[in-house]
């Protein structure tokens, strides 16, 4: 068997060339490559992209009404009290005599459900009296809970600003992603 | 130099460098959709798949699976980290495939070697190619690339990604063991 023949098909070895002769009718023979136009992964992704997208940005709202809703402080039942009381003259104007306190302006969620009597009032007067309790609620809430957050408190919200701040840079990964893969995608039309 | 051109292979005998960049050019171009770069790198490598795969699954069916050993390339072309080693990614696709093949395939009653060859191909051919299917996994495949397919162990080894040293063994010992085979099969007759 001479060796340097079936390594490079130098010099001569009849039973090898026999053999090569036998089996070349196995021997490939050149056809059409597949079309990749119904097999671009492109095209997969960019159907994938707004359903990514739009996880996303629901997981997002998610956790931020969540985070959101644990940290408001719930409703203070004597300050709704004094706030009612300085508005209908049957009390003292405390709630005007404090420092200013609030930096932080915290968005208004409601907590409960408003109860029948306050949805349909019976009269007008307790109407307009509703009404002025509704309009000065936000800001007294903002005047009567200050910033001082306890430790827990503290701990919740900076967790909850992280949390917002890596959910917005993920998304922007995302969005630069498909930008990036839609430009590539032109790129490569323009090339052809 | 037209055949180094292509070379994606990752062993001891290093090409050009330029060529290295010709070839790690065609997958990038490839991953971006160009049909073009991609008959191109199918012209190339298809014999190769061929060649790997006849070593393994039925003849009629080799043709098929070629096919989708590309498409399959194709679609995880993301995944392939080094456009250099591209020749050897491919080759072991295809080695999957034919094992996907044997998987997936219902449970049939082999047919005679008859059915599974081209109708040009005459007994001594049949009997040949029987016995480089019994050898060794490395040895028939680095076989059926150099007598059917016609490349040279340089060759093999550029595209395959195996050192050129180990297609050189297996080609030693696979044509010793294949020459025992087909003398034991004449001696019988």
């Amino acid at each position: 068997m001479n060796e340097e023949y079936l390594w490079d098909k130098t010099g001569d070895d009849a039973e090898i060339e026999s053999l090569e002769a036998q089996l070349a009718v196995f021997r490939y023979e050149p056809t059409a490559s597949p079309a990749l136009a119904e097999n671009s992964p492109a095209s997969t992704k960019s159907y994938r992209a707004p359903w990514a997208l739009g996880f996303a940005f629901a997981a997002m709202a998610v956790v931020a009404g969540v985070s959101l809703w644990s940290m408001l402080p719930s409703v203070d039942q004597e300050s709704e009290v004094a706030v009612a009381d300085a508005i209908s003259g049957d009390g003292p104007a405390a709630v005007e005599a404090e420092p200013p306190v609030a930096e932080v302006v915290r968005p208004h969620v409601f907590t409960e459900m408003p109860s029948a009597e306050k949805v349909q009032p019976k009269t007008y007067t307790q109407a307009k009296r509703s009404r002025k309790v509704a309009e000065t609620r936000s800001a007294v809430r903002v005047k009567q809970h200050p910033v001082e957050l306890t430790p827990e408190e503290r701990a919740a919200y900076d967790q909850v600003v992280l949390a917002l701040s890596i959910t917005s840079s993920k998304l922007k990964m995302v969005q630069d992603k498909v930008n990036g893969d839609r430009v590539a995608a032109a790129g490569g039309r323009d090339n052809k | 130099m037209a055949r180094n051109l292509f070379f994606f292979g990752r062993s001891a005998a290093a090409p050009a460098p330029e060529a290295v960049v010709s070839g790690a050019q065609l997958v990038e171009r490839a991953r971006t959709g160009d049909q073009e770069a991609f008959n191109e790198i199918y012209k190339k490598f298809a014999p190769m798949v061929h060649g790997i795969l006849l070593s393994r699954v039925p003849y009629d069916e080799v043709k098929d699976i070629v096919q989708d050993v590309f498409l399959t390339a194709y679609k995880n072309l993301h995944s392939l980290r080094d456009a250099n080693a591209f020749g050897g990614w491919l080759a072991r696709i295809a080695r999957n495939q034919a094992v996907e093949y044997y998987r997936s395939s219902r449970p049939t009653v082999e047919l005679a070697d008859d059915h599974s060859a081209p109708r040009n191909a005459g007994a001594e051919a049949r009997e040949a190619l029987s016995a480089i299917r019994s050898l060794p996994e490395a040895y028939r495949e680095t076989l059926v690339l150099r007598l059917i397919e016609g490349m040279t162990g340089k060759e093999i080894a550029e595209k395959t990604g195996l050192k050129p040293e180990s297609v050189r063994v297996n080609l030693h010992r696979g044509m010793e063991m294949l020459r025992q085979r087909l003398g034991v099969t004449v001696t019988r007759k």
